[in-house]
């Protein structure tokens, strides 16, 4: 009887589990949405020059960054937690120039973001940039995320096929 | 005075005058007949460590699940021990990202000529029953379909085939196994120009020969 309790317990226990992907998100895009050609759905390009580009193969879509260029998307996610933001991006770049991905949150606009390495010399494939956000402290603070930002850092291009901003920490259901 | 001959020698001689003379619709076919062989079976490509396969995985795609594969042979005999053909081969992997569903595949159709001196393993060494052990090395190459999302493009692979066939072949027909260890070289793909150097591919098809 209480061998079967135990098993009951454990059923519920991983049912409860919600094992998704394994972390939650604030914002996922693979560009790839063909009703917004030009400028991806739900950017706004604030600066400079942002294009639609193929990344690794003709149907896989994403966005080509000019020097100079700054692009936001707004966020009504939930509350974050202390060290819960995170940013994954798949991206490559030319020469000395990276990308920057700033979590704007709460009235205060307190930014936490991440810094992509700038090759010292052009990529000719894609790499993934998975960071913790933080702010210029290097603090880890939580609140509510109200915008994203993408901006490019140096004198290149950087093409981005993918970009993920994590709300919460991950999750293990093993 | 003549011997007389034998019951056995008399029965020997009736035998042989009973026996019709072969005619060509009748005969076995030659050792110098040509066979045409249809393989099925499947291929596990190993794009590990490749410019290829890194962004593949990169990207959320694996294509590391055996595939199909497919091929249609005509080959004829050389020497008693060697013989020479070529091939078209089909073989296909395909994939699906997790996290949003997107189909991808890799598809080569290849074009391939070979060499395969084969050991017979059997007393009847004809070509009317017996069964043989082979050794095949093949040459070519051929396109390569990547298709993501249902849009293709194309490029270009190299192949270069060692393989091991074990067969039992009857008159015309014959059923075989043959295990291959293809090394693939996959030229620039996509707008990044992806490659693989010469990975391994290992393939193992079930054969069906006809010979005439």
């Amino acid at each position: 009887m209480v061998s079967r309790l135990v098993l009951v317990f454990f059923a519920l226990a991983l049912g409860a589990c919600p094992c998704g992907d394994g972390r939650p998100r604030a914002l996922y895009d693979g560009f790839e949405d063909e009703r917004c050609a030009e400028v991806p759905c739900g950017w706004d390009v604030v600066a400079g020059e942002v294009t639609p580009t193929v990344t690794l193969h003709p149907a896989e879509h994403g966005l080509r960054l000019a020097a100079g260029a700054a692009l936001t998307h707004a966020l009504d996610g939930p509350e974050l937690g202390d060290g819960d933001a995170a940013v994954e991006l798949l991206l490559r770049c030319e020469a000395g120039t990276a990308v920057r991905v700033t979590l704007v949150l709460g009235a205060d606009l307190h930014q936490l973001s991440a810094l992509s390495d700038a090759p010292t010399r052009d990529a000719p494939r894609f790499v993934s940039l998975a960071q913790p956000l933080v702010d210029e402290a290097g603090q880890a603070t939580g609140g509510a995320p109200v915008e994203v930002q993408i901006e490019l850092v140096g004198p290149g291009r950087c093409d981005i096929d993918e970009l993920t901003v994590f709300s919460g920490p991950p999750f293990f259901c093993d | 005075m003549a011997a007389m001959p034998s019951p056995h020698m008399l029965i020997a001689a009736l035998l042989m005058a009973a026996e019709p003379a072969p005619t060509e619709a009748a005969r076995a076919p030659t050792d110098d007949g040509w066979m045409a062989t249809v393989e099925l079976g499947m291929v596990i490509p190993l794009l590990d460590d490749t410019t290829l396969g890194d962004q593949l995985r990169l990207f959320g795609y694996e294509l590391s699940t055996p595939g199909f594969r497919g091929a249609v042979t005509i080959d004829r005999a050389l020497l008693d021990w060697l013989r020479v053909g070529g091939s078209v081969a089909y073989d296909s992997v395909s994939d699906q990202r997790p996290r949003d569903g997107a189909e991808a595949s890799l598809t080569h159709l290849t074009a391939v000529v070979y060499l395969q001196p084969t050991l017979c393993l059997s007393e009847r060494c004809r070509w009317d029953g017996g069964a043989y052990f082979g050794f095949r090395l093949a040459v070519g190459g051929g396109p390569t379909f990547w298709s993501l999302r249902g849009q293709d493009t194309i490029a270009a692979h190299i192949m270069l085939e060692p393989s091991l066939l074990w067969d039992l072949a009857g008159s015309h027909w014959g059923v075989g196994l043959r295990i291959g260890y293809s090394l693939v070289s996959q030229l620039g793909i996509g707008p990044l120009e992806l490659t693989t150097g010469l990975t391994w591919s290992p393939t193992i098809t079930t054969r069906v020969m006809y010979r005439w």
